[in-house]
């Protein structure tokens, strides 16, 4: 509840920002620079917005061009059947002769000239890499608890490339396809795949972007590059909102432990996409002073779901598939009767792991317990 | 829970109450004693280590069910909801203890239509599905004890609230400490799971302390009858 309100508390303060880098001169008259669409982000009086001031612009026509017709950084492409060369001409000129009028720089535009897509990407790496050594710290917890370290030697013995093909089987087939939720619920199944999959595409859908259209400049909505992202988008947010549903009318879903971590995690979804939707939408109503503090909105969504994905529910994406592989890998170990020959365990990994419990007992029991440790069973 | 490794005498009793309160199928044992040798001969010991889920603080159990199926309740006996759990077997890997049982299928100790669990358990135990110890849970909710407690002819299990100073088991550790210098310790602390079981040690190496009278020899019954007298008699 709690991060809701902070949410809207920053949407809020960052939407205020934008109204206040927009509350210039009214009387600038109806040329073409405040007909079209730049005002939204460069401001009234051309002296920046969410973008940078552009009065008295230094930049020869050709280089205008190229910016208007490509893009850059943040700013939309804008194709010739939106605006002709002949007008993106005029514009140039009539930009040129506005006057450059410093005190009207807003605040924004010092947060927003830091916005450009290599600031972004640069961020997103940072972010990435706090969230893979977290991840990678929470993995060394789940192997400790697993006794990874006493089974690994059976693993040996039974064959390093047997385990190998064993846990890609289990990755593909417990963890992609989810298969225990397939045998038992195929409506939950359905439900978590909207999520796993839409999620798949969306990722899917960025690095694609990523390599195809770096400038991330505008596509019309039949692009495959953009219909990926969107009917992704949309899984996850069909998904997400029967996820919320749920928690709200399930009483049960308090497990005792992680509940706070399991909403952030829901909350923090839902809000992204929601706010990759409306900054779509709003771009598309042609509302364009709220689309970037929408889009920043996005961003920092985006953001806090990696930066906390090692502490929340994020995390079960690895974590399940790695521990039902184990499980698998333990079953193999047991079947393949290289171990002490029983013909199968009910509770995988229970031999090495009693073993485990047995020699540190004996380490805390002290000296006189010294020597090799062997468990003796009796039929 | 704690369990007493001096006072354990490895027979089983609490894995037979479990196996009855709870009637698990073939090859379910929520309560075991691992019988463990060490030493190499001619010094070698018998050390008996019962074991049981120990309804960790930290349950990685309960942080690796993608169905929340897993529960820890307020008074932190950790469940595992049969209706809930999908068998998706992520939790038998994490339990570092290997109290977490899966299998496929059940196997029943008497036929079809004879077995005494046939309506009263089997219901409980839904079908491809991870299983554990519940503390006994339902026994626990009636105010009883857990059916291996109760069971144990040497009471060395002692069942109730750590956070209690007042109780059973916080008394018991507190009297330890004082009479026979032995803390309580935990399995496996390097998991990081904070386990809620906790046990003593064995009391070979200690001296053993007695109050110097000794029974009399005419008339058994006069044995020092008083508590206080009889002290810690610990030993081989």
């Amino acid at each position: 509840m709690m991060a809701r309100y902070i949410w809207i508390l920053v949407g809020l303060v960052l939407s205020m920002a934008t109204c206040l880098a927009q509350s210039g001169d009214p009387s600038a008259g109806k040329d073409l620079f405040s007909t079209s669409n730049c005002m939204g982000c460069h401001g009234q009086t051309a002296m920046g917005g969410l973008g940078p001031p552009i009065a008295k612009t230094k930049l020869s026509f050709e280089e205008f061009l190229k910016t208007v017709r490509e893009g850059k950084g943040m700013m939309p492409a804008t194709p010739s059947a939106d605006m002709s060369d002949d007008q993106v001409r005029s514009l140039h000129t009539e930009l040129q002769s506005k006057p450059w009028i410093p005190e009207e720089i807003p605040i924004a535009y010092k947060v927003g000239q830091f916005l450009t897509t290599k600031n972004v990407s640069k961020v997103f790496l940072g972010v990435f890499l706090f969230a893979f050594i977290f991840a990678i710290r929470g993995l060394a917890f789940w192997f400790r608890a697993a006794g990874f370290a006493s089974l690994w030697p059976r693993l040996v013995k039974m064959g390093i490339g047997k385990a190998i093909g064993i846990t890609i089987k289990s990755f593909i087939v417990d963890g992609f396809l989810v298969r225990s939720l397939w045998r038992n619920n195929k409506s939950r199944w359905f439900m978590h795949g909207l999520m796993l999959y839409g999620f798949c595409g969306l990722l899917t859908a960025d690095i694609l972007i990523s390599i195809l259209n770096p400038t991330r400049s505008q596509l019309p909505l039949s692009d495959p590059l953009k219909l990926l992202p969107l009917l992704s988008g949309l899984a996850v947010l069909i998904g997400v909102s029967f996820v919320m549903v749920r928690y709200r009318k399930d009483n049960y879903i308090d497990n005792g432990l992680t509940l706070g971590r399991d909403f952030l995690f829901v909350n923090l979804l839902f809000h992204t996409i929601v706010s990759g939707f409306l900054t779509i939408l709003l771009k598309r109503l042609g509302i364009h002073d709220w689309v970037m503090t929408v889009y920043l909105y996005h961003l920092a969504s985006i953001t806090l779901l990696i930066a906390t994905s090692p502490f929340t529910r994020f995390q079960h994406m690895w974590v399940v598939p790695i521990m039902a592989a184990m499980t698998r890998l333990t079953e193999a170990v047991t079947v393949s009767g290289i171990d002490i020959g029983f013909q199968r365990e009910p509770s995988p990994g229970r031999h090495h792991k009693s073993e485990r419990i047995a020699k540190n007992v004996m380490e805390q029991l002290g000296s006189e317990y010294d020597g090799p440790v062997c468990l003796r069973y009796y039929p | 829970m704690l369990i007493d490794l001096t006072r354990c005498i490895g027979c089983d009793a609490c894995t037979l109450a479990c196996k009855q309160e709870n009637g698990t199928p073939m090859d379910t044992f929520f309560a075991r004693v691992l019988n463990v040798e060490v030493g190499t001969y001619p010094n070698v010991k018998r050390v008996y280590i019962p074991v049981l889920c120990n309804h960790c603080d930290d349950a990685p159990c309960l942080k690796a069910c993608p169905n929340k199926a897993i529960v820890r309740r307020q008074d932190g006996i950790v469940l595992i909801d049969q209706d809930r759990c999908r068998g998706t077997g992520a939790c038998v890997s994490s339990c570092p203890y290997g109290n977490i049982i899966l299998s496929e299928a059940d196997n029943w100790y008497l036929d079809p239509g004879e077995a005494y669990e046939e309506k009263y358990v089997k219901p409980r135990l839904a079908k491809g599905v991870a299983r554990k110890c519940t503390y006994c849970a339902h026994r626990v909710d009636e105010g009883l004890k857990p059916a291996c407690v109760v069971a144990c002819p040497t009471t060395a299990r002692i069942f109730g609230d750590l956070d209690d100073p007042e109780s059973d088991v916080s008394t018991y550790i507190e009297e330890q400490k004082e009479k026979t210098g032995r803390h309580p310790f935990h399995l496996l602390p390097q998991a990081g799971t904070k386990p809620a079981g906790c046990y003593l040690g064995t009391m070979s190496s200690q001296t053993v302390k007695t109050t110097g009278q000794a029974a009399s020899p005419d008339d058994p019954t006069k044995a020092p009858l008083n508590k206080a007298a009889v002290s810690a008699k610990g030993g081989e």
